[in-house]
């Protein structure tokens, strides 16, 4: 379950910063072209029109960037997941196509992964809509990060105090949902040696 | 999901060395950021009849746009066509995906432009042809043989400033592939209206019309022009007479559909202007000597008929009025539209429903005009001069046009929609024209209604003072009335030191140094003061004094960039005036101007920021018809001239000259055909139309001095906007380069929050640039896959975000970095 960034139509209808805005100061731009190297620098400047005091800044931009961070942690996880659902159905596919009978044992174990899968996925990020049981579901971490980032990015002003709790929050469910990913994928070792013994690709992550 | 930065990347590769300058920049893109809300000049609409969903509007200089969707969304349909002017459009009866085009607006005011013929699509307007009829300059309008579609008819003015024999009522009988001119009477006589009787197609009436305009006048009717018949499909014509006056300007002619017997003439005449015909138009009865139900004689006269009643008739003028009772009597309609009507499209199936086409855009009425709908989302605008302040975080930018009061609005926002119709506010009304911002305070203007009326205003309290140095309002008298004239689009210039200094011009030159408070006279009158065109406009039917036809005024106006001392005024009569110590004495250098006919208005006087004796002068003659460009460049303070407009194309008349304020090698010409620049003082002239720029007239261009966004006022379609011109500027620098990475402006850090939701399409929305920097460069050949190519953007603390792919094709790209 990777969360797509929106494109086209949709993307244009929210024409705006797509990540968190960077602090003013100068930038350089370098092009690369194999020994060709030219370099511009440009400034980044504050709405003249919307003060916010150098400190506040710096506050808003750490936790943002840090936010962003996690946000794209999770995302990576996400792919991962993602991807290894995909390569399961895949083997499945590819035995029935090779005329092999997976042992009960070994679809069992892919079972269990899938369910698992979708568990872990599911903590990460709210499936889409269209495969929700309910509407009203509460915010996972992805959307909990997201809704954060647009709260502290939608103002010139440093983080408040109950944004800066609930960031230690976010940072602790990151943590503690990316070390229970982690274990659950080094435990797939065991699955892949079954994959093998029955000819099978095994799994990739 | 990536990382991603505030940036955004512009990328473009260059062509071949030998290939135009313009090659490797066509893909920087224009924004069209409207504005909608006040619309622009139309000259038609034509519906399909009982089909409510496809509209086309022909606009009077914005090309022609279709909605398939009722006028929730409009698609233009002409960009890429010669004009952009548009006379009339002719749906084949039955087929509406058959259309002609009629370029060439007939309503011939001051600032009317001009067409190249018919066009014809096949396919709903995806694909014109051109089908001749190139030199007829004016349309009024097609008809089509509803029972043979390939016999059609062209009501052709011809040239609205001169005789030329490419005009009258032209025959085509295999669908536009050839044509016979079959109406003619001499070559100062044109075709206002031409008209079909639905049941017998053979009936064909033809209002001919002499009119021709000149800078200080008009002429509108004659006793050899009037109303014309044919009953054998256009062969021969006989000329109606009976009940109808001898001395005749502009008629409209119109048969009731219901009951074709009956035919209307409405016509500028000083016997009545209101005709009908109970027998085909063999004898027609005065009926009405209502001069409101023309208003302007050579602008206006034209009705329809009901589809389904032959009294109930739609007069368009000043304002649309209805009579019920076949004209003896009218009330007016569509008081909440903007006024000044050129078009009536009625549904046959549905009368009821009608569209209207006016100096302000298009409405619609679904109960037989009771109430209307304004449709404020169409681009139409037509800009005579366009301003920007410097506000932060993004300059607003306005202009005067025509009959659509002058506006302002910001030239991007921070709302994920884009500019909104809101965004724009009006600021003063009538006809608008030239305007300054405050220096220290953006909501205050000065700005101007046509003749020189100068208003300042506050934009916050909506408070308007009348702050011209000459007190009596211009008009309803001629000029000689007048101990000082204004032209219809009088000069309003800030200095280019001190934005509390304007000069405000009418036939001598007025300067302020607290922004409208005080004035001084800063000259005598600099024009040739030519009492014989200064008198009353018209005849000699109808006569008029609207300042538009205002003579001997000073046109255009400058202080040197290069010494405050230096003015230049050039007049509308042909006279270049040069002050070289701050106007105390004024010195005409037309005289050494060779090349250019004496008399010519001078369109724009441009001092050069390379030096004080360093000047470009346009001429613009097309209101003697002659269209040709005239663009003239002095080194030695007009004791010389040498031409450099030779390169522009053909009846590209000039309005604008713009040097480039940091490359001024580069000079703009904003043109009747488009946006043309040169990059050596005018050897070569190339179109700068780029992404997105379409086939319009332009008469205003700046370049903002903070944002060097270059901002286009179009004559038809509008504001366009190209933001960040760095790599016009600074094409020289890839000159022997494989790449090349231009100079980067500031990226404004602001916040995007909407302030409105669900807004549904029917609305203009003016699109914003990409957040973030634009990185702009230069590859001078497609790069391989193989060869290492990226951009990467490291902060201040020395990080890298990055690196980005970046494209190698031979073309050019705007996009987000980082993604």
């Amino acid at each position: 379950m990777k969360v797509e960034p929106k494109k086209g139509e949709e993307a244009e209808a929210e024409r705006g910063p797509t990540g968190p805005r960077v602090p003013p100061g100068r930038y350089r731009a370098r092009v690369v072209m194999g020994d060709v190297s030219i370099e511009e620098s440009f400034d980044v400047v504050s709405n003249p029109a919307a003060r916010i005091a150098d400190s506040d800044l710096e506050a808003q931009n750490r936790m943002t960037r840090s936010a962003w961070k996690m946000q794209s942690a999770t995302n990576r996880l996400l792919q991962t997941l993602d991807s290894l659902k995909a390569q399961i159905e895949d083997r499945k596919s590819a035995a029935r196509s090779l005329g092999k009978t997976i042992s009960e044992t070994l679809d069992s174990d892919l079972k269990g992964v899938l369910e698992k899968i979708e568990a872990l996925s599911g903590a990460l990020a709210m499936p889409e809509l269209k495969d929700r049981p309910a509407v009203g579901e509460a915010p996972r971490l992805y959307e909990k990060l997201s809704d954060l980032l647009a709260s502290v990015g939608s103002v010139n002003a440093a983080p408040t105090e109950a944004q800066r709790r609930y960031f230690e929050e976010l940072n602790r469910e990151s943590l503690r949902l990316t070390g229970e990913v982690s274990s659950y994928l080094a435990s797939l070792t065991e699955l892949n040696a079954k994959l093998h013994a029955e000819e099978l690709p095994v799994l990739l992550w | 999901m990536r990382n991603r930065v505030l940036l955004s990347v512009v990328l473009f590769t260059s062509q071949a060395v030998a290939e135009s300058k313009t090659s490797p920049l066509s893909s920087l893109e224009f924004r069209n950021i409207g504005p909608a809300i006040m619309g622009g000049r139309v000259a038609d609409v034509e519906g399909v009849p009982g089909s409510p969903r496809v509209v086309y509007v022909g606009a009077a200089s914005g090309g022609v746009w279709k909605t398939d969707d009722g006028g929730i969304t409009w698609k233009p349909l002409f960009d890429n066509e010669a004009v952009s002017s548009i006379g009339d459009i002719a749906l084949e009866p039955g087929n509406p995906e058959v259309l002609y085009v009629g370029t060439g607006e007939s309503n011939l005011r001051n600032s009317v432009s001009f067409g190249n013929g018919v066009y014809k699509s096949t396919d709903g307007g995806a694909s014109f042809r051109h089908l001749g009829l190139s030199d007829t300059r004016h349309i009024s309008r097609i008809v089509i043989d509803p029972k043979n579609p390939q016999r059609v008819y062209v009501g052709a003015f011809g040239h609205a400033f001169g005789p030329n024999p490419e005009r009258g009522v032209f025959r085509s009988l295999d669908g536009g592939g050839s044509w016979e001119k079959v109406l003619y009477i001499d070559d100062r006589h044109g075709v206002s209206d031409l008209e079909i009787d639905p049941r017998n197609p053979n009936v064909l009436y033809a209002a001919l019309w002499h009119f021709e305009r000149k800078p200080w006048t008009i002429q509108s009717g004659s006793e050899g022009g009037g109303l014309f018949k044919s009953v054998d499909g256009g062969t021969t014509w006989k000329k109606l007479d009976q009940g109808l006056p001898k001395l005749l300007g502009r008629i409209g002619v119109k048969v009731a559909p219901s009951r074709p017997e009956v035919v209307y003439a409405l016509a500028e005449s000083r016997e009545g202007t209101l005709f009908r015909s109970e027998d085909r138009g063999e004898s027609f009865t005065k009926i009405s000597s209502d001069v409101g139900i023309v208003s302007r004689g050579f602008y206006f006269a034209d009705l329809r008929v009901d589809p389904a009643n032959e009294n109930r008739l739609f007069t368009l003028a000043g304002s649309i009025q209805l009579s019920i009772d076949g004209g003896k009597s009218f009330e007016r309609i569509s008081r909440t539209t903007h006024g000044d009507y050129h078009s009536l499209w009625i549904d046959p199936e549905d009368p009821a429903r009608m569209w209207q086409g006016h100096d302000g855009g298009v409405g619609v009425s679904y109960n037989g005009g009771r109430s209307w709908e304004f449709v404020s989302n169409l681009p139409l605008g037509q800009f005579y001069s366009i301003f920007a302040d410097s506000r932060e975080p993004f300059y607003y930018v306005g202009g005067g046009l025509q009959d659509n009061a002058t506006w302002y609005g910001p030239s991007r926002n921070g709302e994920p929609f884009g500019i909104l119709p809101d965004d724009w506010r009006e600021i003063s009304n009538g006809d608008g024209f030239q305007a300054v911002f405050h220096p220290s305070d953006p909501e205050v203007t000065l700005t101007e209604y046509q003749g020189g009326r100068i208003v300042r205003t506050d934009n916050r309290t909506r408070e308007i003072q009348f702050v011209s140095p000459y007190a009596p309002t211009m008009g309803g008298a001629p000029a000689s009335a007048f101990d000082v004239r204004f032209n219809w689009n009088a000069p309003i210039v800030a200095s280019p030191r001190d934005g509390m200094t304007v000069y405000f011009a009418g036939n001598k030159v007025f300067r302020t140094r607290d922004f409208g408070s005080t004035w001084e006279t800063l000259s005598p009158d600099l024009t040739t003061n030519d009492s014989e065109k200064l008198g009353t406009a018209g005849g000699p039917v109808w006569f008029e004094n609207t300042t538009a036809e205002y003579h001997c005024t000073i046109v255009s106006f400058a202080e040197s960039p290069a010494d405050a001392l230096v003015l230049w005024a050039g007049t509308d009569d042909g006279n270049v005036q040069l002050s070289r110590d701050g106007g105390g004495r004024w010195e005409n250098v037309v005289a050494n101007v060779r090349g250019v006919p004496a008399h010519s208005a001078v369109s724009h006087v441009e001092p050069s920021r390379k030096g004080a004796g360093v000047a470009y002068v346009s001429f613009d003659r097309h209101l003697f018809d002659d269209l040709r460009p005239y663009v003239f460049r002095t080194e030695d303070f007009g004791r010389s001239f040498a031409e450099i407009g030779r390169g522009l194309p053909d009846k590209a008349y000039v309005w604008v000259l713009r040097e480039d304020p940091r490359n001024p090698a580069i000079l703009y010409a904003g043109t009747e055909l488009g946006l043309y620049a040169t990059w050596d003082s005018g050897r070569s002239w190339e179109k700068l139309h780029l992404k997105n720029l379409p086939t319009v007239s332009v008469h205003d261009l700046l370049i903002h001095p903070r944002d060097n966004d270059l901002v286009v006022g179009t004559h038809g379609r509008g504001l366009f906007i190209l933001d960040d011109a760095t790599p016009i500027q600074r094409l020289h620098d890839t000159a022997g380069k494989s790449a090349h990475l231009f100079p980067i402006r500031r990226a404004v850090r602001f916040q995007v929050k909407p302030t409105r939701y669900g807004l549904g399409d029917k609305i203009h929305l003016g699109p914003n640039p990409p957040y973030g920097a634009l990185v702009s460069y230069f590859l001078k050949e497609e790069v391989p896959e193989d060869k290492e190519l990226k951009l990467e953007i490291w902060t201040p603390k020395g990080l890298s975000f990055g690196p980005s792919r970046i494209f190698r094709k031979r073309r050019v790209f705007r996009e987000r970095a980082g993604t």
